[in-house]
């Protein structure tokens, strides 16, 4: 029998469709207690006291962790290939003296249940030295970390932008924005941590996505051996590239699990989502692009700075290092450059939401080239049919990669000219 | 395939039906907009995959990459199937699981079934041939008489001689398990089409997509329902980040768009008609032909979106995306 190629019902579907799904809230081990975060209410301030006792005092309140227990805890690295430079804006599990966006955790508050874990999360007293924010690009802002506020930027080239730019035909010039956006999938992120004393051995349930880089990380920061971290399987109600990265509570749960040798399960809401989760796609680019007389694209001059938010997350400057290997698209520019800029600002942390990079940047190609287009007095579809690589029923060629950069990005240069010989 | 795209997409029919209806006049301005883009998936370094044959004959399958809502367990358990010839349901299947699975990656940038189902294929060609070997053994045949069907081992046109897996286990004096590592330095590139028809009400600057057509290139499909879902999805998810999801913060920093009242997302009565023309053109990197699905149905709308709106009302209101009415309205203006 044919099995590939036939379109055979879900086989999971029964069993989520008749409610047998079984997500991590679902999972509860006798002797549960609950987690909750104390996020920061300021998008940038000095901490200048955690005051646990009033918590502390509450019925059921079993523990309430604060930076101050995780010294020597290293921060959350990258997962994507970075620079040493970018060592500096990672983000720590829980914040020190300096908050950096709202939403960002400075405690974890565990009691018997999640109630009174949330009442209690109300008292832990925290003060503040409120810091000027950095939200809008426009103005200089205030510093927010003492190495800058870009945390990286480079330029990546093909041919002579600028010759091509003076002697061209048609040229039009442009500026574009990408809003901030962010997955939202139905089940919140969610983790149940487990600690066997006897064996020495955690089981955590809802790391999903790449669990095997989020194992060896947890492993380094709670310097356990990884073999003895199980990650497990549980149904997933959704992803879409932001959730199952390794954010702070990713370690904070098993930290206390084994801390407090109970099972601690931590459910996000969908406020605390719309926080902590990695946001995505906000850009900021201002373009030249040149064609000939007939349509013929000739040049594209792009200059992107890519929205950061308080630190560098997983993935590091991924979203703008992908935008700009691609922007070229499928068609033959002679000549391209894309300068690259990644600046921080007093928001959510930056990372992926599907079709990273490729999503943003094919919407200022596409537009450019409708521009061009139109300066050139053609239809879109004839001025794409002119400049497609290979504008015939041969799709694996006509995908054509981009040209290499020349101007270090910040990727690997064995995963770059991975991504650049990707024609097939 | 560009030509194909702009014929499937009826890019002509429509263009001419925007401009009747624009001639007519009324407060919505009709728009067509096309983008073609180029996606990458299945990226390396590798997947794992094990299959097992459990002295029970049952056969079990574990793989690295996760299951997301996506349909991987179906899409795996076919590849499975389809070499060892065991019903899909039958199979156990477990992801992203390290008790299962030691080693792997997992599932991002649209690589699970291009990854995982080349290392599901070839973990379970290689169990395949244990079997074959062990019932070529049983009955003094040679191995190329052997066929797998249902279940069960056969010499090829006797049907009466036949080993089913768990005699097949009893046989090997034990389960047989396989693992497999693919692995790869090249992700895949696939070239797709997207054409968007917008109407935009001049009043309220509200843009209303009518119909969203994506030609995407899969490389092969192993199970089309699920392609076409995640296509469908990725272009649903692609129009809300097109026309009104967006994360706003005030100038301290506070987030306004915090909840699901604020950060407008596409309910079913606010999405369009998606068309969807599925292209297998193999890859030949993989054995299966695969190229990822997850995210090519979404990485041209918010482009095409835009050309479809800078066509209605012009290059003005396609600067920002989303293209919300606040913002269509004030560029018009």
């Amino acid at each position: 029998m044919k099995f590939i190629g036939a379109s055979i019902k879900r086989l999971e579907d029964p069993r989520l469709l008749a409610g047998g799904g079984r997500y991590v809230d679902d999972l509860a081990p006798p002797g549960t207690v609950h987690a909750v975060v104390v996020r920061s209410p300021h998008a940038h301030a000095h901490v200048r006291r955690v005051d646990a006792r009033r918590a502390l005092g509450q019925p059921g309140v079993l523990t309430c962790l604060t930076a101050a227990d995780l010294v020597g805890v290293p921060k959350i690295p990258l997962r994507q290939p970075g620079k040493p430079a970018h060592a500096a804006y990672l983000q720590p599990p829980l914040a020190g003296d300096t908050v950096r966006y709202v939403g960002q955790p400075i405690a974890v508050v565990v009691a018997t249940d999640r109630v009174a874990a949330v009442d209690a999360r109300e008292l832990v007293e925290i003060e503040y030295d409120v810091l000027p924010a950095r939200i809008d690009l426009d103005d200089a802002g205030p510093l927010l970390f003492p190495e800058g506020n870009v945390a990286d930027s480079w330029t990546t080239t093909l041919g002579d932008v600028d010759a091509t730019l003076r002697d061209a035909a048609c040229i039009v010039r442009e500026r574009f924005y990408v809003g901030r956006q962010t997955a939202a999938p139905m089940e919140t992120r969610g983790l149940l941590a487990e600690w066997e004393a006897h064996t020495g051995r955690l089981t955590v349930w809802g790391m999903t996505k790449v669990p095997y880089f989020n194992r060896r990380t947890l492993a380094a920061m709670l310097a356990l051996d990884e073999t003895k971290i199980d990650f497990a399987e549980s149904d997933v109600g959704g992803g879409f590239g932001a959730r199952g990265e390794f954010y702070p509570e990713d370690f904070l749960i098993p930290y206390l699990a084994r801390r407090l040798d109970r099972p601690v399960k931590w459910i996000e809401d969908r406020r605390e989502h719309f926080l902590a989760i990695n946001h995505s796609r906000e850009q900021q680019w201002s373009v030249v692009a040149a064609a000939d007389e007939r349509g013929r694209l000739l040049a594209l001059d792009a200059t992107l700075v890519n929205v950061m938010g308080g630190y560098l997350r997983t993935h590091g400057v991924w979203a703008a290092a992908l935008t700009a290997s691609y922007l070229p698209g499928p068609y033959q520019w002679p000549s391209y450059r894309c300068r690259v800029s990644c600046v921080m600002t007093s928001k959510t942390p930056a990372g992926t939401v599907r079709a990273p990079g490729f999503y943003e940047g094919t919407f200022v190609r596409e537009r450019i080239v409708d521009l061009l287009a139109a300066r050139a007095g053609l239809d879109p579809a004839e001025m794409r049919r002119r400049n497609l690589a290979r504008p015939d029923d041969q799709p694996t060629r006509s995908a054509r990669s981009p040209p290499r950069s020349p101007g270090a990005p910040p990727t690997s240069p064995a995963r770059t000219s991975a991504r650049c010989s990707s024609t097939r | 395939m560009f030509e194909h795209a702009l014929k499937a997409g009826r890019y002509e029919a429509r263009l001419a039906k925007c401009r009747e209806l624009n001639a007519a006049g009324g407060d919505v301005r009709y728009g067509v907009g096309l983008a073609a883009v180029v996606e990458t998936s299945g990226s390396g370094p590798f997947e794992s995959a094990k299959v097992v044959l459990t002295s029970e004959g049952r056969i079990v399958l574990a793989a690295g990459a996760t299951s997301l809502g996506q349909g991987l367990p179906t899409t795996l358990a076919q590849v499975c199937a389809e070499v060892i010839q065991v019903p899909p349901g039958d199979i156990a299947v477990h992801l992203g699981d390290t008790r299962w699975m030691p080693q792997g990656v997992g599932s991002s940038a649209s690589r699970s079934a291009v990854m995982a189902g080349a290392a599901v294929h070839q973990a379970t060609t290689r169990l395949r041939e244990q079997i074959v070997a062990l019932a070529a053994t049983r009955f003094e045949a040679s191995p190329a008489d052997i066929t797998l069907e249902d279940g069960a081992a056969y010499v090829r046109g006797v049907p009466d001689r036949r080993c089913s897996l768990r005699e097949i286990a009893a046989l090997a004096g034990g389960p047989l398990e396989v693992e497999y590592r693919h692995e790869t330095t090249h992700a895949i590139g696939s070239f797709g089409v997207h054409l968007s028809v917008v109407g935009v009400d001049v009043t309220t600057g509200e843009v209303r997509p009518e119909t969203h057509f994506v030609l995407c290139d899969v490389g092969r499909a192993i199970n089309p329902t699920i392609v076409e879902g995640q296509l469908v999805g990725a272009v649903i998810q692609g129009l809300g980040h097109a026309t009104m999801e967006e994360l706003v913060y005030d100038s301290s920093g506070q987030l306004l768009s915090g909840t699901f009242m604020d950060y407008a997302m596409p309910t079913a009565a606010r999405v369009p008609s998606v068309e969807l023309l599925v292209h297998e053109a193999p890859a030949r990197s993989n054995p299966l032909g695969v190229k990822g699905a997850g995210e090519s149905g979404t990485s041209g709308v918010g482009a095409a979106v835009a050309n479809a709106v800078a066509d209605a009302v012009g290059a003005a209101a396609a600067r920002h995306l989303p293209v919300t009415a606040p913002r269509v309205k004030a560029a018009l203006s």
